[in-house]
């Protein structure tokens, strides 16, 4: 039987395609835990944003989207959401909707939206597989595919109805690494414009395009500085920067960002500095060498001096921004809650737990050292790129939560490497078995010939134990390898299932008998509200729950989770501390009507707006001096809604609105108001209102919803 | 749905039409019902009746303990106003229970009570939910300063005010004197916004008991001393105090001279609604030039802002223009951007020229007119102001032509650069080629 070359390629590629394929199916359905277990819906809260903005995009056209200023958020401010938005999920989320429409697939654009992360999250096996056969080879190239598609710090982005702008932009971001390798590889100006485009995709995205913004200067600067520099390299940076930040400037968000804030500056930084170095080569290739260095020394001293002049001029004119906060945040991990606590305030801005990296990464831990040892045995200009990659991710990584979802892909690339250089080291070992387990196949071809060859099989067969030793050892190392990933695979869909795929919109919990329980609570207060409200009523709250309360209740909201006006927020954060009757005035003065609090005491929901209420103390309290923190806590500074309350606290209303009426309730016998989300039987139980009723308490009093009473009609205060 | 589905749902429907049907009382109305302690007592008051009912008021006089005193029949209120003259009152007649003045007040209609220095608790507490706290049982307001002697008894009880308030509907803007008054002395209660003393003592009179050694400071003194007040509710209607029923009868009408009888009528017309009353639409606005009224209009803007303003005529019957010239509009987003004065265009109209800030938001077009003697006017109409669209800014900026220029000039120059380079012959190849293999060589 003959197998010509060809077919055996085209087997590969059918391997290669198939396989891709089947991962694309796995991710997909992987991700499909959160709709079985809940339903088809929006999770969380910047999706419900992302649904809003795309369903007017699809309604309304991209004009009416591109200049949206909308009138019902940060009242009385209102949005240019227009220029303040990241745009390129709303246009992929329409663009695939008409697609399904054209091909005649009638999709809601509501599922097209809960759809679109499962669905990239294929692309984004394509993208790994692309970028790891870049730098290594096909086979690792698979390995990254199949894992990408499963790694949790990924997952938990992108399982269906986690519609936030991280669900495209991860394979974004790998994609434009890809392009931008490829035009190094090739040192092609198409590449380097394809590889600007695709930036521009990213820019269009995700705010963490920044990340690219960075990673690519410093990768070209390590290059320069291990002697590797390349016309290829020159191409490359040269086209994708120039284009790059010409077309991003397109994105109004960014606009003249681009060139002016100080998160940019590194990148034209690395582009003078790389022009510099040509331009000094060139000089080189035709002065004497002590000519060279006068000159060298000259234009060194120049081209630094200029630099530092042009630096110093931008920052004390103001052309070139201050560095924003998120940004020290990466440097210094402590900056945020000493300094901004807006930043701090927000869960995915914390410092990364060891055990979040295990969880999230399983394997790969392990892992990605072992492909970064094996990468560095082998040094090329592809690898260069994933080392500074992957080393700049562990190092942000550990700055917020929020970035293991950068580190996902670079450890995932970096540990197929290894474990593809691992297989394949250990593989070969198994497959020489063929040749020594038939040694009739080792000796015919050497009855015929020489005593040397004689020589040599009998040294053959002196090693043959020693093989057969290590052919063992392989089948046992490979035999653990291949458990550890299925290990992997279980750690993974359970992590999925179990911990990323609770919409935090409908919040359940396992029942005595094993079945859900399911506390419906938002939607049946939003729902609330959308029935039963004045369609132009303000709504106050927290601004966590600004942007679910826009897209369930379509009511105006005070602050929601933009967090771009810090002053307004600390607004908010005054009226929920202040006692009432200056909380009635700050009512008033923002033509608020109804006052929303998520209070978890009887659910023993822990996330309420009591346990949270310290950042609004201390949002507000950057604010306005007045509030004071140690006034909310105990006389021994804790925080307690018990009998120790404190005076401030007693007063505030958080805890009126949290507490009104709740000693009514017999949550355990013989205990008055007893708060399961802190344990705690509440201080002061007896809480009146003078400007504010109850309008609504859900179910489970997970939400309460109070109308601000309006002014007396014979003028009493 | 079948038959009887939709049958129950026009019942439902009904009973909800019925029901949200509000019987409102008519501003100004003319049905007023006059309560005293005792009907024989009715010939005090003879000027009074008289005075109104010339003015055109149909005027029903009973008596508090009377059983036919009825106010309410079921559905709707049976007079306009009450005046209430009855100090010792304990109730307001069968099935009317506090409340339900409430409800009176609320619907628009107008109270006038009268109050003497021996009163009754129900009645010191109506006069409490209007923000006027009586003094106690059986004190007077006394004036050793300033008193009627032809009506003083001796105790200085008779004291003549020291002031009221001069709004035009009340008194026309005229300043009267010499209003005599006998009765109990009250103070304001702070925590109430709304209500404002319309005739109060002179510097040197204070409350107390006229029979008792002054020990205790006097609860009120001075031209704290009030004597009248008023609340203007935020539903149109009018609740009126007044220290004295005495000042309301013939003898003190009589004998204390023109400008009290002046002033006791008109307080007594102004409580009916015979002035100040206004009514005001919604407020309209449009952008110069244009008609229509849009909820969004972009910055830098030029709106007109229109409402109209119109004051009852109870001779007439009717509501004619309001002149007036100190209306004015505020233009907020949290703060006023602007403040502009509305100018009456005689019709009922106001205009106003609104410019729109360079500031995007929710604004909110703002009247708060507050003026004595006149129905408190507050309400607002909110609208978008959206910043610049894309296409909205200059295409061409006279100071950018440099950069088009130099633009332009680049994309020629790059177009003939490539078509040289691509195009030319290259005249001096073998010099080019052997320069090359040189620098070759020498690395």
């Amino acid at each position: 039987m003959q197998i010509s070359i060809g077919s055996l390629r085209q087997q590969e590629a059918l391997l290669r395609y198939g396989i891709i394929a089947l991962t694309w199916v796995l991710g997909f359905c992987t991700r499909m835990y959160s709709v079985i277990r809940y339903e088809s819906i929006i999770h969380e809260f910047d999706p419900w944003f992302n649904f809003r903005s795309t369903k007017l995009l699809v309604d309304e056209g991209t004009y009416e989207f591109w200049n949206w200023f909308d009138d019902r958020s940060w009242y009385p401010l209102g949005r240019v959401v227009g220029g303040t938005v990241y745009p390129g999920i709303m246009y992929t989320a329409a663009a695939m909707h008409s697609l399904f429409h054209f091909v005649g697939f009638k999709m809601s654009i509501k599922d097209v939206c809960v759809m679109t992360a499962p669905i990239w999250s294929g692309l984004t096996a394509v993208s790994a597989f692309l970028l790891t056969s870049e730098i290594s080879d096909a086979g690792a190239g698979l390995i990254a595919a199949v894992s990408i598609a499963l790694i949790p710090g990924y997952m938990q982005r992108s399982v269906a109805g986690s519609y936030d702008n991280e669900a495209i932009a991860i394979t974004l971001l790998i994609l434009c690494f890809w392009v931008f390798l490829r035009s190094v590889s090739t040192g092609s100006i198409l590449w380097a414009a394809l590889a600007s485009l695709s930036y521009l995709y990213m820019v269009s995205s995700w705010g963490g395009y920044i990340f690219i913004t960075n990673i690519i200067p410093i990768y070209v600067l390590v290059m320069l500085l291990a002697g590797r520099y390349s016309h290829r390299l020159y191409v490359a940076y040269c086209g994708w920067y120039v284009l790059g930040t010409v077309l991003s400037m397109q994105i109004r968000f960014v606009g003249f960002n681009a060139i002016q804030s100080s998160e940019h500056m590194g990148a034209m930084g690395v582009f003078g500095l790389l022009n510099l170095y040509v331009f000094v080569r060139w000089i080189r290739s035709f002065v004497s060498e002590s000519t060279f260095r006068g000159l060298s020394q000259l234009v060194v001293v120049l081209a630094i001096s200029i630099f530092l002049l042009a630096g110093f001029v931008g920052v004390a004119s103001g052309f070139i921004g201050p560095w924003t906060g998120r940004f020290y945040t990466l440097l210094d991990p402590t900056y945020a809650s000493k300094h901004i606590p807006i930043i701090a305030s927000v869960a995915e801005h914390q410092p990364t737990t060891w055990s979040s990296y295990f969880m999230d990464l399983h394997l790969f831990v392990f892992l990605m050292p072992v492909g970064l040892y094996v990468v560095f045995n082998n040094i090329t200009d592809q690898n260069i790129f994933i080392i500074v990659y992957g080393t700049a991710a562990v190092y942000f990584s550990g700055v917020m939560v929020r970035l293991m979802l950068v580190l996902a892909p670079a450890a995932v690339i970096l540990g197929s490497v290894g474990l593809s250089d691992f297989l394949k080291t250990f593989m070969a070992v198994i497959k020489t078995r063929v040749i020594d387990m038939d040694p009739l196949a080792a000796e015919q071809p050497a009855a015929g010939s020489s005593s040397q060859k004689r020589k040599g099989k009998q040294k053959i067969g002196s090693a043959s134990t020693k093989r057969r030793l290590r052919k063992e050892v392989a089948i046992g190392v490979i035999g653990f390898v291949f458990y550890m990933l299925s290990m992997y695979v279980r750690h993974s869909v359970w992590v999925t299932s179990e911990a990323y795929s609770s919409p935090s919109v409908v919040l359940s919990t396992k029942g005595p008998d094993g079945n859900r329980v399911f506390f419906d609570d938002f939607r049946e207060a939003y729902y609330w509200l959308r029935q039963n409200t004045d369609e132009d009523s303000k709504v106050m709250s927290w601004w966590d729950y600004g942007y679910q309360l826009a897209g369930m209740a379509n009511r105006t909201t005070i602050a929601d989770n933009n967090t771009w006006n810090n002053t307004h927020i600390a607004t908010v954060g005054r009226l929920l501390s202040a006692p009432e009757d200056l909380a009635y005035k700050i009512c008033k003065k923002l033509d608020v009507n109804y006052v929303l609090v998520v209070f978890g005491g009887l659910l023993a929901f822990p996330s309420d707006d009591v346990n949270k209420f310290l950042w609004p103390v201390r949002i507000t309290s950057s604010v306005d001096p007045t509030v004071v923190e140690s006034d909310y806590l105990t006389a021994d500074g804790a925080y307690s809604v018990g009998p120790d309350i404190g005076p401030a606290l007693k007063q505030s209303m958080v805890y009126k609105l949290a507490y009104y009426r709740f000693a009514e309730l017999k949550v355990l016998p013989g205990k008055v108001g007893f708060d399961r989300a802190r344990n705690v039987e509440i201080g002061h139980p007896d809480v009146s209102l003078k400007y504010f009723e109850e309008a609504f308490t859900s179910e489970n009093w997970l939400v309460r919803i109070y109308k601000v009473k309006q002014p007396d009609a014979y003028g009493w205060k | 749905m079948d038959w009887r589905k939709r049958s129950i749902f026009a019942l439902l429907l009904l009973i909800f039409w019925v029901g949200s049907v509000e019987v409102e009382g008519e501003l100004g109305g003319r049905r007023v019902l006059m309560i005293i302690d005792d009907l024989s007592n009715q010939e005090n008051y003879s000027t009074i009746l008289k005075y109104l009912q010339e003015d055109g008021f149909q005027v029903t006089v009973k008596e508090e303990t009377e059983d036919t005193l009825v106010m309410y029949d079921g559905v709707s209120f049976m007079y306009d106003s009450i005046i209430l003259l009855a100090p010792k009152a304990r109730s307001l007649g069968r099935g009317m229970p506090i409340e339900g003045l409430d409800d009176f007040l609320m619907q628009g209609n107008s109270i006038l009570l009268g109050m003497d220095p021996v009163y009754s608790d129900f009645m010191k507490k109506i006069a409490l939910s209007f923000g006027v706290e009586l003094d106690r049982k059986r004190s007077y307001v006394i004036d050793h300063g300033s008193f009627h002697k032809d009506l003083d008894k001796g105790d200085h009880t008779a004291v003549i005010s020291g002031g009221h308030s001069i709004s035009s509907p009340l008194t026309d803007g005229a300043e009267l004197s010499g209003i005599s008054f006998r009765g109990v002395g009250a103070a304001l209660v702070e925590d109430n916004e709304l209500v404002e003393k319309l005739l109060w003592g002179s510097e040197t009179s204070f409350s107390y008991k006229p029979s008792d050694d002054v020990v205790t400071p006097p609860l009120v003194t001075g031209t704290d001393c009030v004597l009248a007040a008023a609340v203007q509710t935020r539903k149109q209607s009018r609740a009126v105090y007044a220290g004295s029923i005495e000042m309301f009868q013939n003898e003190m009408m009589d004998s204390a001279g023109g400008d009290h009888r002046r002033f006791v009528l008109s307080l007594l017309t102004w409580t009916l609604g015979s002035k100040g009353l206004l009514r005001a639409d919604k407020i309209r606005w449009h952008r110069v030039g244009e008609e229509d009224q849009k909820a969004t209009y972009r910055v830098k803007d030029d709106l007109v802002v229109k409402v109209n303003i119109m004051e009852w005529y109870y001779k007439q019957q009717q509501w004619e223009p309001f002149a007036s010239d100190d209306v004015q509009i505020e233009f907020t987003s949290m703060d006023p951007y602007a403040r502009v004065r509305l100018v009456p265009q005689g019709n009922g109209s106001f205009e106003a020229d609104v410019p729109v800030p360079d500031h995007y938001g929710v604004f909110k077009l703002e009247i708060n007119h507050f003026r004595q003697g006149y129905t408190p006017i507050s309400m607002y109409e909110t609208m978008s102001i959206r910043p610049f669209w894309h296409n909205e800014y200059p295409r061409f900026i006279l100071r950018a032509y440099p950069y088009y220029l130099s633009a332009v000039l680049n994309l020629v120059g790059v177009f003939v650069f490539a078509v040289a380079y691509l195009y030319s012959k290259e005249p001096k190849a073998k010099a080019v080629k052997a320069a090359a293999s040189k620098t070759v060589k020498a690395e």
